[in-house]
């Protein structure tokens, strides 16, 4: 009899919400504080993108007074435009090789880096390096680079006695130039996130694993490193193929799309028939399939890191 | 500096159907040392945040000395509180942070603009005032060497005092503290408890102190409010909420050797447990079953000679300094364990009679002995040795 | 001992395959700094009698500060990242403080309109805006440029996650020492965050420095051109092998500033950077 006592003692330990009551109070200050962001998002990225819905429905050319309602025409159009899909693929032959390769770099280094220790400050800042440089700027100096009569490869091919690669003015090597600084450019950041997952091999870890027999090297990663390291290269792979589908900079300032449209990719199809062919609606409805890709990505990658963080 | 009495009328709160205090009446009187005592969940914590403001009641009222605060903001209460985490500014120096009350309450919100000292003659007098008072607080708790140390180079005493020094800087008539001890090691608390309780006699202040840690609420109060499912379910002074818990629930929670009970009948006055009559009587009782609670110091442990109530198979001997536990089993007796408490002296005399060895005889001590009825509750029938009674 | 001989080769081994990776990421970088070190013939061919090197570190350098309207280009640079940041800093930690501490009708769907933002990047959104600021007639103005970016829906999820962390007791303790909101968010929870926003700042920083893309959709003149775009404005007015020094020295200093921020706060640019990825 006693006992009954004793349980409703237990389940008077009634969970409430402090912090959530306590807010209650604060509704007005919740609506201020939260007013200037909400509007600037609402202007800034709710309703272009709706506009950008809108316009795509429409035949509306920049500077014009007048437009009107062509349904999914522009859809239509642009799934018989032959330089639409020419810069999807080249985006997605750009990102094939960007993304395996810099993902595969970038995770090679850093299993070699991360058991490093005093070194290991030195390579992160030199491989970084690229990532925070302007691209623009360095794009110009690539463009010297692997220029074919003056830069310093074509130099070392012809004394390779090898006939030197115009990586840039050559239509079947100038997306390979793109995806060698795209890769160049890409990999110090990858590097970064692979260090990251890298710390969460901790070495008791591996030392209970040597405990368990698992101490050759293969089997190390077969059983420790790869499990541990695959949720962060998903989440990279999905960041990297964000990045690469985004590649404007060294198109713009190296290729302008050329030669003979080898180059154009999709963001750079999307500002030239925008801002430069005036075609808003045309421009809006490529918009609309880029924001569905990387849309998609995006969900990847979000999916990605939550699968990580129930490890 | 002088406290004011609260005074809490009908107070009730809900979070939606869960109905965290039912009907809390306390009267806390002017410079009184009041503890909330309770597991934790049962509504104590959310009494003091609604005496804090931080909270509105559902219904009911809370007076501080004559004025009526129940829908007052917090800093309009005059109330100041010690957190469990303490709640210190981290960026915060300590000077900084026992000024700050002092510095919200002297200077207006245009005065409190960054840059103002440098404009303003008058917002400089008032910092220099201030630096003055924090010095005197930082002189009094001992914090004067830390002045400009920031809360995480502290150890967890020191940011204790630093969160005590913020409170009463601005002298407040009532002073609330939320399990400000809990988060230190054993040693340092009982040092601290002196040291509230020392602070608590000088200033004069209403404490009103929350803890779920027994000990601390009997070293410290002059009353203790026992709370339970959101109930305040005994308020009193420390000695009779350990000698004359109203309710078996209390008289669980108060003690630091858990109280033994024991099933028993009542029928026409005796006293009956595993159906062998007792030498105790409750001649005022109604016959049902009861529980007879016994505090371990309420046992005797006798020797042969003497007269017994039980006797028991000794399973472990505990000591702790003067004191000595004894464990015995009884099942017999249709509970799990008895513990019996002694002076070491008297254990260790009885053991060399031979009384203590894997048998001990135990006799009932009748003026402390406690019978509560079926649902719980302490009933006000006089318990009396047999003899004695005749 | 041969054990010993083992690890030490490997060792090696393994610092030769970095050393390599390192120097053909630092290749570019050394090849311009070195270019810009150099007289226009020198780079690309032998020249019988170089200038001393000084002199045309003189030359270079001075033509790229004086005759180039670079300064302009960085002050522009300057003036769009640093409004940019101070705008986004302003908005986004009291949208994230009212997230995170304010319970009020419409919390949730903010939130998910925070996330919904970070799927969307920031090309998709620059024609609408285009062609608002080209009907107001902003295009072309420091203020037309840092427009798309006045608040940032990763800023605002980043603080939250920090806010969020933050004790309510403090929240609590400052309310009773008498602190209006406000004064909660500026002097309690703003300094406590430091690390993050500094973190944040790197991040925005390094973003809008570097983008190309909507400066060149706002900005028409040289005058307004933050350095991206001025660099593309120079190299198409000069180009020829006579400006080719101080079009190096132009890249050289256009990158310098990150680089420098990237040596001196190494770690907190590494978080800051790849922030993106930890979300």
């Amino acid at each position: 009899m006693t006992h009954t006592l004793s349980m409703a003692d237990e389940s008077l330990a009634v969970a409430m919400p402090v912090s959530k009551n306590e807010g209650a109070g604060y509704k007005i200050h919740g609506y201020v504080f939260s007013a200037p962001a909400f509007l600037l998002l609402l202007a800034t990225v709710i309703a272009p993108i709706v506009v950008v819905f809108i316009v795509s429905l429409t035949n509306y050319k920049l500077g014009r007074a007048s437009l009107s309602f062509i349904g999914l025409g522009n859809y239509t159009k642009l799934l018989q435009d032959p330089y639409f899909w020419n810069a999807l693929k080249n985006s997605a032959i750009y990102t094939a090789i960007v993304v395996p390769v810099s993902v595969g770099l970038a995770l090679i280094v850093a299993a070699l880096l991360s058991s490093r220790t005093r070194s290991r400050r030195v390579y992160e800042v030199i491989y970084f390096l690229p990532v925070t440089s302007t691209l623009t700027a360095m794009s110009i100096v690539w463009s010297y680079l692997l220029n074919g009569n003056i830069g310093p490869l074509a130099t070392l091919m012809t004394s390779l006695g090898m006939k030197p690669l115009d990586f840039l003015a050559d239509s079947d090597l100038a997306l390979f130039g793109l995806a060698i600084i795209g890769t160049w450019h890409m990999l110090g950041f990858n590097l970064i996130l692979f260090l990251a997952g890298f710390t969460t091999i901790s070495k008791e870890l591996t030392e209970a694993a040597q405990l368990d027999g698992i101490d050759s090297f293969w089997d190390r990663i077969r059983y420790i490193i790869w499990p541990l390291i695959a949720p962060t290269t998903i989440v990279v792979v999905a960041i990297s193929c964000i990045q690469a589908f985004q590649a404007f900079d060294t198109v713009a300032v190296l290729t302008n799309g050329g030669p003979y449209g080898a180059t154009e990719m999709l963001l750079y199809k999307i500002n030239q028939d925008s801002f430069i062919g005036l075609k808003a609606g045309y421009g809006s409805a490529l918009t609309v399939i880029y924001l569905i890709l990387i849309g998609l990505f995006s969900i990847f990658q979000v999916m990605a890191t939550n699968k990580k963080a129930h490890f | 500096m002088h406290g004011h009495g609260i005074k809490i009328t009908n107070a009730r709160k809900q979070f939606g159907r869960a109905e965290i205090l039912q009907r809390i009446d306390l009267d806390i009187q002017a410079g009184e040392f009041l503890t909330l005592l309770g597991p934790s969940g049962c509504g104590k914590s959310t009494l003091l945040r609604m005496i804090a403001g931080f909270d509105q009641l559902s219904s009911g009222s809370i007076q501080i000395g004559d004025r009526e605060i129940t829908r007052l903001p917090p800093k309009k209460r005059d109330v100041a509180m010690v957190f469990q985490s303490y709640a210190l500014y981290p960026h915060m120096t300590v000077a900084k942070n026992i000024g700050m009350p002092l510095e919200m309450s002297r200077l207006s919100f245009r005065q409190r603009l960054p840059g103002s000292r440098l404009f303003s003659r008058q917002v400089r007098e008032i910092h220099r005032e201030i630096a003055q008072t924090v010095d005197k607080v930082a002189g009094q708790l001992d914090l004067k060497p830390l002045l400009d140390r920031k809360p995480a180079q502290l150890s967890g005493g020191q940011r204790q005092r630093v969160a005590v020094g913020r409170a009463i800087v601005r002298q407040p008539s009532v002073f609330l503290m939320d399990e400000p001890l809990s988060n230190l090691d054993a040693k340092l608390r009982i040092q601290l408890r002196e040291e509230i309780s020392d602070l608590h006699r000088r200033t004069g202040i209403t404490f009103l102190y929350v803890t779920h840690d027994q000990t601390e609420a009997m070293a410290m109060s002059n009353r203790v409010a026992v709370m339970q499912s959101g109930r305040i379910v005994q308020c009193a002074k420390p000695q009779e909420i350990y000698n004359r818990p109203s309710e078996l629930a209390v008289a669980r929670f108060v003690g630091s050797v858990a109280i033994n009970e024991l099933p028993v009948t009542v029928a026409s006055g005796d006293i009956l447990l595993a159906q062998r009559s007792l030498k105790l009587r409750a001649a005022e009782a109604p016959n049902d079953a009861c529980t007879l609670a016994l505090r371990p110091e309420s046992l005797e442990a006798v020797s042969h000679d003497e007269e017994a109530d039980f006797t028991l198979p000794l399973l472990h001997v505990e000591f702790s300094g003067s004191e000595v536990t004894l464990r015995c089993d009884a099942s017999a007796l249709g509970t799990d364990r008895i513990r019996v408490q002694m002076r070491a002296e008297r254990f260790e005399r009885l053991r060399g009679e031979g009384a203590i060895e894997d048998q001990v005889a135990l006799r009932i001590l009748a003026q402390n002995a406690l019978l509560f009825s079926r649902t719980g509750q302490l009933m006000p029938a006089q318990l009396a040795t047999r003899g004695a009674g005749r | 001992m041969a054990l010993r001989l083992l690890h030490h080769t490997r060792t090696a081994a393994v610092h030769a395959v970095l050393i390599l990776g390192a120097g053909l990421m630092a290749y570019p970088f050394i090849w311009m700094w070195r270019a810009s070190f150099q007289s226009a013939g020198e780079i690309f061919g032998a020249v019988a009698n170089p200038p001393p090197i000084w002199d045309s570190i003189a030359e270079n350098y001075g033509r790229a500060l004086f005759e180039t309207p670079l300064l302009r280009f960085m002050l522009n640079g300057l003036i769009m990242t640093g409004g940019i940041l101070i705008a986004q800093v302003l908005t986004t930690v009291i949208c994230a403080f009212a997230l995170a501490k304010y319970d009020f009708r419409g919390r949730k769907i903010l939130f998910a309109l925070v996330l919904l933002s970070l799927a969307v990047p920031a090309q998709a959104t620059a024609l609408p805006i285009f062609i608002v600021l080209a009907k107001v007639g902003l295009l072309d103005t420091y203020l037309s440029m840092m427009v798309p970016y006045l608040t940032s829906g990763f800023a605002i999820f980043l603080f939250h996650q920090f806010i969020k962390s933050f004790p309510d007791e403090i929240l609590l303790a400052a309310r009773l020492d008498g602190m209006t909101e406000i004064e909660i968010v500026f002097r309690i929870v703003m300094p406590a965050m430091l690390p993050a926003i500094a973190a944040f700042a790197i991040f925005s920083i390094t973003f809008h420095w570097n983008d190309l893309y909507w400066p060149m959709i706002a900005i028409r003149s040289a005058d307004m051109a933050p350095p991206t775009l001025g660099l593309l404005f120079f190299r198409s007015q000069g180009g020829g092998g006579d400006s080719f020094g101080p079009l190096m020295a132009c890249a050289t200093l256009v990158t310098a500033p990150l680089i420098l921020v990237s040596l001196v706060a190494q770690r907190k640019f590494v978080q800051g950077v790849t922030m993106t990825g930890v979300k």
